[in-house]
């Protein structure tokens, strides 16, 4: 308790700080003269000094309250009763102010009470002004202290004080210091002093008689009922008094005996409250609409919970018909996600008509019929089928007299207006103010929807009623389904055009609602659901202000052209085909997550790569939320939290996420055990060490709030080398940009070419190239001259289409070389990207432990294929997770991970400042990995056991090597490139045998340097010398590793190219200096050469 | 389980005493504070599971009067004015009461040289069970 009091303390300084700096900034501010603040200042300042004045009450400091009291009463007297705020009241204030900022400094470092003697000029001031302002005597100060403590309470010399002479404001006034904090009253005290007036307020005029003073306390006492509580034996009894009545009951201000309890709707202050509240509502249930194909029980439960508190508040206001309406919702059990939105857009009609009936600004007063009589509904029977045959007759062009039917249209407005309903009496009147069949069936229509409005409310008065004015409403919508239809289209074609948008907007909503309506009337569930989504759909579009995109436009569209078929094969009375329907809801479905341009909710998943406890979770806020950070950039994260026994943590933790950095975009509950956990999904510029450092400040123990993912956008479009790693060590190395539409495009054109060439090849095939030669021939006895020249164009024709054929192979060739390479290019990543992720496992693990270890790396620039990465990322996550995991003691401050490639394999060595420890469970969970990659592990100890080094090596199965391919003796081999260090055609005569080379012969460089040439076919060194004398300048690649060198004689240099090495299986691997083959470009095979294994031979051969 | 209770006052120092002293009884549970009316009524809309409020009249943005006429329709919990001074029968507290406050209590005070749990507020906590008592 102690401590909670030292932070009592410490806020009642802060606050009292607080406090007095507003009263000064408001004191000033009135006194700088500005009459259209003064109001507020002057409400500032008694708030201000009232709160001075509470919290020094609470610690029982009862000279400070006194002071303040007295300045809170003079400031009442200006703001409650119209006392002119003149500068001796500002001086005074302001002297109150420093006198109290004094005190407060004083009790805060005492925690006592202050001499009362010091402030003594301060009240005589204010009880003077309060005096004169009143327009009474001033106290003299001589006058006996009218609030003596009571004879029982020890008191030491505190100078008796005076209170106000009147009550100037709505409380009571302030006890009298009895005593500096030797003794403080406690709250038994002040209680007790209920019952004892004098012997805490020597004012007689605390209150305004004795009367009031009972009728005070049995009010009190009245506020809470009578419990077994020992306290309440020992206070003064007061006499019991009748129960108040129940709140909502009429106050005591309300007529006497009204007929009927005063209902809160009559209240403006109310009606605006409720107002605010069905609004409210009404847009989350639209909202719920969209939400609940996504999550059926969730929306269902939150739409309920919705109802029930509107419920609760319609039956506060008196609005039974509203109970009614929302109780059916309520009693319904969970329905699937089809009934579940046509529940939901019943009620959002209901509450729709409720809300017009109910809190528009028009009276609408309904009588109830009395009983026994006629209902409303069944008088106006024969008139409203009066009307509707003047309809009949309007469309049939026989436009009927006014006259005809204006008794009708009397007798509905006569009965409206008995009623009260003004509406229905206005739209009545329309019936009468038309001059075409348009505008007679415009009139009839509103005069149905004001009657069916009706009907929703009257419910018992219809259900007696046998004709239904929403049943009227509904077979109008259906009989002109056709017109409205063209209606919709029509203010569709509006929208897309830009033209008067908000006018088509509501005309498109409007119509669709008529649809909604025909879709009744057929009984075509879905098809009305549709409508009704549309309508949401189209809202939201519009209140966005962005255009409407062509997918929502194209359902639209589509709804129309399919219910026209559907209304049209009912009509015929055929089934009707609704299949399409349902495809057109579901697309509907989606386009609530595509409509402001935002990615959808799957898209979203995919991209981020969730977890699996985010599917199906993203709300259409969320996909927003989630978009607009993809498009910014943002790095995602899964935070875990486990919050809910630090109320602390908690607040700070939401206080970050709802912060300007960072954004909530959705989360998910998480059972563990008895837990229950919460995974926040979050987006944020920030990165993820700032990420970890927030976390860390929120939750130094590291216990209860966990980074568990770094997600990020996977499709953004950087290259490869730009685009930021994925941090997350868990989640497997990105398969790449995939097959971008440059490559489909080279795709396509080579598809294009293999089928020209084939058209080609299958013409000449079919040429009977023989069969015209001999035909040519036969003529030679004749005219051989002719003949000659017959044969040389046929074989010159067949000779040019045989050239042009191997040009476009040619071209072909050149097209899949560019198409094989874009797809090696796409499966090699820098291992940075293994990295990355990497480093933050590090310290995420080592947070956890309370460690600060850290991961630096080299070779990160390199680049291996993407299988190859996702081996070693599985093996190094094994492997730092155990050594970070190991233990205080154990575990490692510094790793160092280095990369190192050569033709064959991948090499990586971990180094760690740990101390040693038994890895024989690591090993034992890498064996089968290392297995599977024909890798190999190391584990060296440090010297004085001042760290562990691993070396894993990894033979690279499969990998992307940019190489030079050469031709000799007529087979292709394919030289990684990276190990060449020249080409050369060397002068004649460089060619030198070795005698102590056993033979070998030497290349002399330009440098005077040697380099010994290695043969790869049959090639003998005789041929080579040869040559050599003879001036034929074979061209010569030189390969080095370091100080080995080897020269290697070629036929043909064939070019670079990127090509993917595939390793040599079975008894291939053992063919010596051969890492493996490759598929070039052209279709050859090549052969891979390995450079370390060629120049060791020629090491041991030297 | 304990009655779960919202604290709504715009002084951090009565929040924390009057938290300080509900700490101290085993049948109610500070769920939420709030510093003024508004803040309180945005925190009600995501917490129906208040039970009980306890309510200052005097606060900035929306008051303690304004907020009883929303509390009225928005929620069901109990709301017991909390009134600065060690009577109830102000004005306030008589418009309180009839905007539907079900109890009007004294702020403790006083206690700067006790235990609150043993001196503090009793009849806070008596008002704060008669709610429950007759429910």
């Amino acid at each position: 308790m102690s401590d909670e009091m030292d932070e009592i303390w410490a806020l009642y300084l802060d606050d009292g700080t607080q406090s007095l700096d507003q009263m000064e900034a408001a004191l000033l501010a009135l006194q700088d003269g500005d009459a259209a603040t003064a109001g507020e200042h002057v409400s500032a300042l008694f708030r201000a000094v009232h709160t001075f004045k509470g919290n020094s009450r609470v610690l029982g400091l009862a000279v400070v309250e006194s002071r303040a009291h007295y300045s809170e009463d003079l400031i009442g007297l200006v703001r409650d009763d119209g006392v002119p705020l003149d500068e001796e009241i500002i001086d005074i204030l302001l002297l109150a102010s420093d006198v109290l900022r004094d005190m407060l400094e004083q009790t805060s470092a005492s925690r006592s009470d202050v001499d009362p003697a010091s402030s003594e000029d301060l009240m005589q001031q204010l009880k003077s002004k309060i005096a004169r302002c009143k327009g009474e005597d001033e106290p003299t100060g001589e006058e006996p202290a009218a609030e003596a403590p009571a004879a029982e309470e020890p008191v030491a010399e505190a100078p008796a004080e005076e209170a106000p002479a009147e009550e100037t404001v709505a409380e009571a006034e302030p006890e009298e210091p009895a005593a500096p904090a030797s003794k403080m009253p406690d709250i038994s005290d002040a209680m007790a002093s209920l019952g004892d007036v004098d012997s805490n307020f020597g004012d007689d005029d605390f209150f305004e008689d004795e009367a009031a003073q009972t009728d005070d306390l049995n009010d009190t006492v009245a506020d809470v009922p009578d419990v077994a509580d020992p306290v309440v034996a020992e206070e003064p009894a007061p006499e019991p008094v009748a129960e108040e009545p129940a709140a909502e009951e009429p106050v005591a201000a309300a007529p006497a005996a009204p007929s009927t309890p005063k209902r809160l709707i009559d209240d403006p202050t109310y009606k605006d409250i409720f107002r605010g509240m069905a609004d409210g509502a009404l847009t989350k249930f639209r909202q719920y609409m969209g939400d609940y194909a996504g999550d059926v029980s969730g929306t269902y439960a939150l739409a309920k919970r919705q109802a029930d508190d509107l419920h609760h508040a319609a039956g506060q206001m008196g609005l039974n018909n509203w109970c009614d309406v929302l109780k059916l919702f309520m009693d319904q059990p969970e329905a699937d996600a089809d009934t579940g939105v046509e529940q939901i857009a019943a009620l959002v009609l209901k509450i729709e008509e409720l809300t017009i009936l109910d809190l528009s600004d028009e009276p609408q007063p309904i009588a109830a019929p009395a009983e026994g009589e006629e209902t409303f509904f069944d008088r106006l029977k024969d008139v409203l089928h009066n009307l509707a045959k003047v309809a009949l007759d309007w469309t049939t062009g026989d436009a009927p007299e006014v006259s005809s039917y204006a008794d009708d249209v009397k007798f509905v407005i006569g009965l409206a207006d008995e009623r009260g309903l003004v509406r229905v009496a206005d739209a009545a009147k329309r019936l009468t103010e038309v001059n075409s069949a348009k505008a007679f069936r415009s009139a009839e229509l509103r005069l149905y929807e004001e009657l069916a409005a009706v009907e929703r409310v009257l419910t018992e008065e219809a259900a007696a009623s046998s004709v239904s004015p929403s049943e009227l409403l509904r077979h109008w919508c259906a009989e002109h389904a056709f017109d409205t239809l063209s209606a919709v289209d029509h203010a569709l074609e509006g929208i897309k055009t830009g033209e008067n948008v908000d006018e088509q907007y509501s005309a498109f909503a409007r119509q669709m609602r008529l649809v909604f309506h025909a879709c009744e009337y057929h009984k075509l569930g879905t098809a009305g659901q549709l409508a009704m989504s549309l309508i949401d759909l189209f809202g939201r579009v519009q209140t966005s202000g962005i255009g409407l995109d062509g997918i929502l436009m194209h359902i639209a569209r589509g709804f129309i052209d399919t219910i026209e078929l559907v209304f049209d094969a009912l009509e015929q009375g055929e089934i009707p085909d609704t299949q399409n329907l349902a495809i057109l809801f579901e697309q509907a479905s989606t386009a609530a997550f595509s409509q402001e341009g935002v990615l959808t909710a799957t898209a979203i998943e995919r991209r981020l790569q969730l977890p699996d406890e985010f599917h199906r979770v993203l709300s259409p806020d969320s996909v927003r939320t989630a978009s607009k950070a993809i498009e910014a950039g943002h790095h995602f994260y899964v935070i875990r939290t486990d919050i809910n026994n630090d109320e602390n943590l908690a607040e700070r933790f939401l206080e970050w996420i709802s912060g300007d950095n960072v954004e909530s975009i959705t989360n998910v509950t998480v059972f563990r055990d008895a837990e229950t956990l919460f995974d926040f999904l979050v987006s944020t510029p920030m990165d993820n060490a700032s990420v970890i450092t927030a976390l860390t400040e929120m939750d130094p123990s590291g216990k209860y709030l966990e980074l568990l993912h770094t997600l990020e956008d996977q499709q953004r479009e950087d290259g490869p080398s730009d685009k930021p790693a994925s941090k997350n060590a868990d989640q497997p190395i990105g398969q790449g940009p995939g097959l971008s539409s440059e490559m489909l495009e080279a795709i396509s054109e080579v598809a294009a070419s293999q089928a020209m060439v084939n058209h080609m090849l299958s013409d000449l095939a079919e040429t009977g190239l023989a069969e015209s030669i001999e035909v040519a021939l036969r003529v030679a006895d004749q005219n051989p001259a002719q003949s000659r020249d017959m044969v040389r164009k046929i074989v010159g024709d067949f000779s040019a289409r045989l050239q042009e054929t191997v040009q476009v192979e040619s071209q072909l060739v050149g097209q899949l070389a560019h198409l094989q390479e874009q797809t090696v290019a796409i499966r090699s990543r820098p291992l940075e990207l293994l990295i990355r992720p990497l480093e933050a496992l590090v310290e995420t693990l080592s947070r956890r432990n309370r460690g600060q270890a850290s991961m630096t790396s080299s070779g990160g620039e390199m680049s291996i294929d993407v299988t190859l990465m996702e081996h070693l990322r599985k093996m190094l996550r094994t492997m730092l997770t155990d050594r970070l995991s190991a233990g205080d003691d154990v575990a490692p401050n510094a790793i160092h991970m280095a990369f190192q490639r050569d033709d064959e394999r991948v090499l990586v060595t971990i180094d760690d400042d740990g101390k040693s420890a038994d890895t024989a469970n690591l090993e034992a969970e890498l064996a089968p990995m290392l297995k599977a990659t024909s890798a190999e592990l190391r584990k060296i100890v440090l010297p004085g056991n001042k760290g562990l080094r691993f070396h894993i090596s990894m033979p690279l199965s499969m990998v992307v090597l940019e190489g030079m391919v050469v031709g000799v003796g007529g087979i292709r081999y394919v030289i990684p490139v990276d190990t060449i260090q020249t080409i050369i055609q060397p002068q004649p005569k460089a060619l030198r045998p070795i005698s102590a080379a056993n033979g070998r012969v030497m290349l002399r460089m330009e440098d005077g340097s040697m380099v010994s040439v290695h043969h790869l076919n049959d090639t003998s060194i005789g041929a080579l010398k040869e040559e050599d004398e003879n001036g034929q300048r074979r061209v010569f690649v030189v390969l080095g590793v370091g100080e080995r060198r080897l020269a290697i004689p070629v036929d043909d240099l064939l070019g670079q190219q990127l090509v993917l090495l595939r390793p040599l299986r079975g008894v291939l691997r053992q063919m010596r200096n051969l890492n493996g083959i490759a598929l070039l470009a052209g279709g050859e095979v090549g052969m891979v050469l390995s450079t370390n294994s060629l120049l060791s031979d020629a090491s041991e051969a030297a | 389980m304990p009655h779960n209770v919202m604290i709504v006052d715009d002084a951090a120092m009565m929040r924390l005493y009057i938290a300080s002293f509900i700490k101290t009884l085993p049948d109610f549970k500070v769920i939420a504070q709030a510093g003024n009316g508004q803040e309180a009524l945005d925190k009600l809309a995501d917490m129906p599971n208040v039970d009980l409020i306890l309510l200052d009249i005097e606060m900035p943005v929306m008051d303690g009067l304004e907020f009883l006429r929303h509390a009225k329709l928005k929620t069901r919990a109990k709301i017991v004015m909390l009134s600065s001074v060690a009577v109830s029968g102000s004005a306030h507290a008589a418009k309180a009461r009839e905007l539907g406050a079900d109890g009007v209590v004294a702020k403790p005070s006083g206690t700067v040289s006790h235990d609150l749990e043993e001196k503090a507020g009793d009849e806070l906590a008596r008002v704060m069970r008669a709610q429950f008592a007759t429910a």
